[in-house]
């Protein structure tokens, strides 16, 4: 067994949290749980070592070192001991398991018994197998002030200097009084009380104690008006602790006295803080009854329905002038078909749970709603959670990879097959391909490998399509597949592109030009149109004109005829003149060229209507067209 | 009051219960639960010498006569009952310490000896079940109210550990949304009943019955009013995630019990989302939004949220308004009056100032269920609040001299007479269990 007390007092601290959650998760018969049982055995192991665990209000610790507990109820544990003011405690013999309950139930208690020292508690509920020791507090409330004690605390010099200054309270009514503006005088007393009282240490009652009562010795130093404007400052703070203690020091016959000249919202408040009082242990009804009595503040007292109706003429007013409840009607009569709640919660819970365990789970409940409504086939409902949860990756924080991670999780085989499947015989299987396109590249992939075992050809068609519709808002599910050996897949996708007209695959098609397939480089060539544009494209079909393959060079001119810039008539005729090809092609370049109204192109019509040529041959077939070319453009001239 | 002194029993009885289960027998604790329960018993058999109390169709008999509050207060109670096979409890003049001893041990099923002093006797009920059917029944007002308790009391049991499902809770709440519509002075009534064992069901259950009552108003049809109840019924389910130590601490909470209390809306969110299917994820936006402010600064805190539904803007009304009118470990509880005045103080910035218009403009200036002290020192309960600006209705439930009343006749109130409000635990007068007592208006009625 190890004897490291760090280690031991992990231990039992472990045990008895698991015991405590165990607890309070079941009311019925707790200690017949299996975790409680467990708890219990380990308790009963580390007993004989009688390690003292002292208490703070934020965990637990052994010689100064604090001790980490693997479990969220440690510091529950730790929070509900230090309230009551237990400094250390030690497992001291094996309880069984009654007594731990008995421990249990007093730690977790909440009724007025919990105000009894914790020690004593223990006692009466015959609980010895944990001895606890109080926490060394300078002085209770109700204990006289121990001069030895209190020299043991230290404390800012404000607080001292407080302390030690018999005569201070009237020194500060009469710094105070400087305010000829009582409303100021007011709010420096409350500010001044409150910034005193915030610098004492929590558990330095003696402190506390004397400040309260300076200022309230103070208070009485003050002529009536000023002393209206404090309590009406105290009263609107009276939930907060130094106000409320500053409240708890009057007679209730001198508040009762000062109700009379209290503003109405005052009084009302005043009114509040004797129900209070009325109803604490303890405490007396005097204040209350005093102020039912007194018949000068009857119409104060019915006074708040009164009150509650001006105010709600206020509100009836509406915003913009529109009366509430019609307001309220439109609005519930725009309302949707709910569709968007359960996606705008988990797009919120996907941004706010810093759990992680929770957030797998919420993956888990977000990532079957998609599945149900691909199943189901309601896309457009699919396509919202998928949506949603994709949107705002950014505000995701620490949960944006586990998302990301579930969105291209849920794109599952089966799932993309539900889809596709879906793609045949849809007219238009728009939701379907939003859906994809969600989904990634991972669907890309996979509709593209569809694509290339595709037989059928409405089949074909169809995936097409759809991948087209992809390519439209991301190209990534087609150009992450160019490498693709097969040339008829490339060329299929180098379609796609050009068909998707999404400019930013342009340099993708581009470098299909280079392709070693010419089928795939005819693609690219009608490809660049569409994608870069005519003036970009130009250049790329005037080069492909010089292409060593006839199919290629054949497609670059044919678009040439309607593609074309400045520098285009002189590419055409370096291609007759340098470029590969038959006579009959380069005479359908010249055709090319004849189309072509420009001066350039009749310069170089004429270059080659004027060149000497042999009776046969090549050149003799160029030279005849262009001449031929030439009469027409001046036939049509003239 | 009779009812009122049956409550207190079965209190007891259930304080003493627990405490038998985890002390022994001589423990002060266990000796002083037993003590109040003896004394509670000693109210009820002192002029008769013996009473019957039995547990029929899901109430509380006395004798043969129904007890309403008790049957819904007490719904836990009930349930241990029928679990341990209790139909009934003859109590004997004077009932004896040590048979409220061996009745808590045999209730929490410790041993399975019934009483020995013979003061308290069980299954000894001289009529027949038939003779209570026959007496009375609970209303099927109360009786919607009590199985909405114990619907999300199975709901809470589930959702605590796993999914749960949606569909009882629906039907729950088609029950209220049916007593709301035909009569919503006695919902409202209903809905000050406060459970303090359970609070967070009775909590939920007379926050759906303000918000169909809200949902009422602004004329919404039947479905979304379906909705909006399932939203207001389950907007706490989360806290049953929540460590019960930190839910009903009574004090100040530190601030990572705060930060435990403040994951609710998410952990409740999360549950229904689990549970629901489609079409009832509002459900799960009200659970998330219930404490996102109308300025939206409330909890959780959610980037790029640009407004609160409708139903959450709703939600977030009644829940306060009926936490604020509740008396807590923790805290007092407001008058009905004093907590409107705190609503149209939050208006605009914590609630939708047009959702509480329509609130104030349902529940009226005094509240259905008020008590309110006269100038001439009467005190009167409120049966029609005076919605659309009619007079409210009251009766005198105790009069001048401080005695109270077993009869009650309503008449219209004058504002100007309210000299202040008063809390039913001060007054000694339970609101809802009035209801059997009180001939409601009959513009209510209907």
């Amino acid at each position: 067994m190890d004897d490291d007390p760090q280690a031991i007092a992990s231990e039992i601290l472990m045990a008895l949290s698991m015991a405590w959650n165990t607890v309070n998760l079941y009311d019925h018969k707790p200690e017949d749980q299996p975790a409680f049982k467990k708890s219990l055995s380990r308790l009963q192991e580390q007993a004989t070592h009688a390690i003292a665990i002292s208490v703070g209000l934020d965990g637990f610790r052994v010689d100064e070192t604090g001790i980490a507990v693997g479990h969220a109820a440690a510091q529950r544990l730790a929070a509900r001991l230090f309230i009551f003011n237990v400094g250390s405690f030690a497992l001291v013999r094996p309880p069984d398991a009654q007594e731990l309950l008995r421990f249990l139930d007093e730690v977790g208690r909440d009724d007025e018994d919990a105000s009894i020292d914790f020690k004593t508690r223990l006692e009466s509920a015959d609980v010895s197998a944990f001895r606890v020791k109080p926490r060394s507090r300078l002085v209770d409330r109700g204990r006289k002030w121990n001069k030895e004690d209190d020299e043991q605390v230290e404390r800012a010099p404000e607080i001292k200097a407080l302390l030690e200054l018999g005569d201070r309270p009237r020194l500060l009514a009469q710094e105070l009084m400087a305010f000829t503006d009582k409303a100021q005088a007011a709010v420096e007393f409350c500010d001044r009380y409150e910034r005193v009282f915030q610098k004492v240490a929590d558990d330095d009652w003696v402190a506390r104690d004397r400040i309260v009562q300076t200022y309230v010795e103070a208070f009485f130093f003050l002529p009536e008006e000023y002393q209206v404007a404090v309590i009406e400052i105290m009263l609107e703070q009276k939930e907060q602790l130094p106000f409320a203690m500053f409240l708890d020091q009057f007679a209730s016959y001198e508040l009762a006295g000062l109700a009379h000249h209290l503003k109405d919202s005052s009084l009302t408040l005043l009114l509040d803080y004797a129900r209070v009082v009325a109803e604490e242990e303890n405490r007396t009804t005097e204040l209350l009854d005093l102020m039912r009595s007194d018949p000068d503040l009857e119409g104060a007292r019915g006074a708040i329905g009164i009150r509650v109706s001006q105010r709600l003429r206020e509100v009836q007013s509406g915003q913009d002038g529109i009366p509430p409840l019609q307001a309220l009607k439109s609005e519930a009569a725009r309302l949707g078909d709910g569709a968007e709640d359960g996606v705008t919660v988990v797009r919120g819970l996907f941004q706010v749970e810093e759990r992680e365990f929770r957030t797998r789970r919420l993956v888990r409940i977000w990532s079957g709603r998609v599945a149900q409504a691909v199943e189901d086939r309601d896309y457009l409902t699919a396509v919202r959670w998928v949506e949603q949860a994709a949107q705002d990756l950014d505000a995701m924080g620490a949960n944006a990879p586990i998302v990301e991670e579930a969105i291209r999780n849920i794109a599952t085989p089966d799932l993309i097959e539900t889809l596709k499947g879906q793609i045949f015989g849809t007219h238009r299987p728009e939701a379907q391909v939003r859906l994809l396109d969600l989904f990634g590249t991972g669907a890309g992939e996979s509709l593209v490998e569809e694509l290339a075992v595709e037989q059928d050809k409405n089949r074909r068609r169809a995936l097409i399509d759809t991948l087209t519709e992809l390519t439209r808002k991301n190209h990534r599910a087609v150009t992450d597949n160019l490498d693709d050996p097969r040339w008829f897949v490339v060329r299929n996708l180098a379609t796609i592109l050009a068909r998707s007209g999404n400019r930013e695959a342009a340099p993708a098609m581009i470098s299909l030009l280079q392709h070693q397939d010419d089928r795939v480089r005819v693609e690219a060539v009608r490809g660049c149109v569409p994608l870069l544009g005519h003036d970009a494209a130009a250049p790329y079909l005037e080069q492909a004109l010089m292409d060593q393959s006839d199919r290629v060079r054949e497609a670059a001119a044919t678009l040439l005829m309607a593609v074309r810039r400045s520098g285009t008539p002189q590419a055409i005729l370096r291609a007759i003149n340098e470029g590969p090809g038959l006579p009959e092609e380069k005479a359908r370049l010249v055709e090319v060229l004849a189309r072509d109204s420009s001066n350039a192109a009749t310069d170089a019509l004429t270059e080659l209507a004027q060149r000497k040529v042999a009776f046969r041959g090549a050149a003799r077939i160029v030279r005849d067209a262009a001449r031929k070319a030439l009469k027409r453009r001046s036939r049509l001239a003239g | 009051m009779l009812d009122n002194e049956v409550a207190q029993f079965l209190s007891s009885i259930r304080r003493s219960s627990s405490a038998v289960q985890l002390y022994p027998h001589e423990h002060p604790l266990v000796r002083e639960a037993a003590a109040g329960a003896v004394e509670a018993a000693v109210s009820l058999t002192e002029d008769e010498g013996e009473v019957v109390l039995s547990v029929v169709n899901d109430a509380f008999y006395l004798n043969k006569r129904l007890q309403p509050q008790a049957s819904l207060e007490h719904r836990a109670l009930m349930v241990q009952f029928q679990e341990r096979g209790i139909e009934s409890l003859t109590l004997k003049h004077p009932v004896t310490e040590a048979d409220v001893v061996d009745l808590g041990e045999f209730m929490n099923g410790t041993t399975g000896d019934v009483p020995a002093d013979n003061s308290i006797s069980l299954n000894d009920r001289p009529f027949t079940e038939a003779d209570l059917r026959q007496a009375a029944n609970l209303s099927k007002l109360k009786r919607s109210y009590a199985s909405s308790i114990d619907i999300l009391r199975g709901v809470a049991s589930a959702a605590g550990e796993k999914s749960f499902d949606l569909n009882p809770a629906v039907w729950a709440v088609e029950e209220l949304l049916e007593a709301v519509l035909k009569e919503p002075g006695a919902s409202l009534l209903l809905a000050t009943l406060k459970g303090h064992d359970e609070y967070t069901f009775f909590h939920s259950v007379n926050t759906a019955i303000l918000a169909l009552a809200v949902g009422r108003t602004i004329e919404l049809d039947q479905e979304r009013l379906t909705m909006l109840g399932l939203g207001a019924l389950l907007h706490d389910i989360g806290k049953v995630r929540v460590s019960p130590s930190v839910i009903q601490y009574p004090g100040r909470l530190t601030e990572s019990h705060w930060n435990e209390i403040k994951l609710h809306p998410q952990e409740g969110a999360q549950a229904i989302l689990a549970a629901s299917g489609t079409g009832r994820e509002i459900a799960a936006r009200v659970a998330f939004e219930h404490h996102a402010r109308f300025d939206l600064s409330g909890y959780p805190q959610v980037r790029g949220r640009n407004d609160l539904h409708l139903f959450s803007r709703i939600v977030s009304v009644c829940d306060v308004y009926d936490a604020m009118t509740t008396r807590r470990s923790y805290k007092r509880a407001e008058p009905p009056t004093r907590a409107l005045q705190l609503l149209l103080n939050g208006a605009g910035t914590q609630f939708d100032p047009n959702v509480v218009y329509a609130f104030i403009h349902m529940m009226g200036i005094y509240p259905t269920g008020s008590l309110l002290q006269l100038k001439t020192g009467q005190i009167v309960i409120v049966l029609d609040s005076g919605e659309d600006s009619r007079t409210p209705i009251a009766a005198v439930v105790r009069d001048s001299r401080n005695m109270l009343l077993d009869e009650y006749e309503p008449f219209e109130l004058d504002p100007y007479l309210v000299a202040d409000q008063v809390l039913p635990e001060i007054v000694g007068i339970n609101p809802a269990a009035l209801l059997e007592d009180i001939h409601l208006p009959e513009k209510l009625a209907s």
